[in-house]
Order: structure tokens, then C-alpha cells, then sequence
């Protein structure tokens, strides 16, 4: 998916969970949904296309797979 | 008396040049289809983690095309048909013609009675991605 269809996909969205290396990214836009500059940033890859496994659920989309990630946004979209 | 001969004008619209156009357009239509990719997925649940349900499969390429940079998108829909969850997975950078594919993808949401899978990116050639 190119950088428009990556947009189209987290339009909307107000969460993101993001695996960043060793660590997770939170962001928590509230009301307001998630700029395309937040979905551009942490969610395409430096050549332009979305290459690790997105989940989206409701409000929150979660960037990339591990176990802990995962748990985490099981609590996360609960907490809708 | 000569003879004169009437000539079609010029952007003057005839039965035969209506039936030409029409012909032509058939041709590109059907050119045009027979280059679309067509896609056969098939996929398999395994609900034995509670909570990350896996969902594992291939995707055939039935269209007379190669295909590039393919996704699959995974549904899990439940018991109301609404979509609970929606898993994105990067099947592969290139799938030829008769190829297959397998992908992976992890949805949390074991209580979901239905999984639905599809393509929903590639590319053809050097175009820009295309959705189904």
C-alpha cells in the first residue's frame, strides 16, 4: 500500500500503538483523529509503502507485531 | 450527365465507422480484462491462542499479469456482521502469473465467529497501487 491507500487507512483513527525499535509509541489524539503527518510517520516505511502488519480496531490503529504489543492494544481498545 | 460520387465528409458519423469504433472499443475492453489481475485466496483460523487469532493462507494469482507489492486485509466479522478488527498483512513484493503467495496475520479477536480475507493492494508493472 502506497502512501495514499496508508492514509485512507488510518483516516479516522484517534490511538496509535507504534513499535519503534525496542520501544512503543502512544499517541492519544482524543477527539481528535490522527493527523496524516502522525499516520505518515509512523506508519509507512522510508520507501513510501506500508510494509509491517497493521491492526485496526475501532479508533486505534497498531503498527507492526509482538506479543506485548498486542496485549497492549487488547487493554488499549478496551479502554475506547 | 457525368457521374459524381458522393465521399463521406470528413467527422461525418456512418454505420460503418460506428460499427468500426464500436469493434475497436470491444477490443480494448476485452485487452483491458484479460490484464486485470484476478486473485483466488484461501485461508485457514486457528483460534488455539486466546485473544490472537491467526489466520494463515495464500494468495493464487489467476490473472494473466504479474503482480507486485500484494495485501491482504483480514476481517474479523462478528456474530451481527459488523467488522470487529481488521488485520493488514504485506503478502509479498511479487506474485507472477499462476504464482502463489502465503501470508500471515494475528487478530486479536478470538470471539469473532468469522474471518473474511482479501486483497486489498497490488501493483501491476510500474504503476501505482491499485485496489480490487
Amino acid at each position: 500500500m502506497d502512501r495514499l491507500a496508508t492514509l485512507a487507512l488510518a483516516r479516522g483513527a484517534r490511538r496509535l500503538l507504534a513499535k519503534a525499535g525496542q520501544d512503543i509509541v502512544r499517541l492519544d489524539a482524543g477527539r481528535t483523529p490522527l493527523g496524516d503527518a502522525d499516520a505518515e510517520r509512523y506508519l509507512l516505511h522510508e520507501d513510501g509503502f506500508l510494509r509491517v502488519p497493521v491492526l485496526i480496531m475501532g479508533d486505534l490503529v497498531v503498527r507492526g507485531y509482538t506479543e506485548e504489543l498486542y496485549r497492549e492494544a487488547l487493554t488499549f481498545a478496551s479502554h475506547a | 450527365m457525368p457521374l459524381t460520387l458522393e465521399r463521406p465528409r470528413a467527422g461525418r458519423v456512418t454505420p460503418g465507422r460506428t460499427a468500426l469504433l464500436v469493434a475497436a472499443w470491444l477490443v480494448v475492453q476485452i485487452a483491458v480484462a484479460s490484464a486485470q489481475p484476478s486473485f483466488r485466496v484461501t485461508h485457514e483460523v486457528d483460534r488455539s491462542t486466546p485473544d490472537r487469532t491467526r489466520v494463515t493462507g495464500s494468495v493464487q494469482n489467476d490473472g494473466r499479469v504479474d503482480v507486485h507489492d500484494v495485501y491482504v486485509t483480514v476481517e474479523a466479522v462478528d456474530g451481527a456482521g459488523k467488522v470487529v478488527a481488521r488485520g493488514i498483512a504485506f503478502v509479498s513484493p511479487h506474485i507472477r502469473q499462476g504464482g502463489r503467495a502465503p501470508f500471515e496475520a494475528v487478530v486479536p479477536a478470538g470471539g469473532a465467529p468469522t474471518f473474511r480475507v482479501r486483497v486489498t493492494g497490488y501493483r501491476v508493472g510500474l504503476g501505482a497501487s491499485e485496489s480490487p
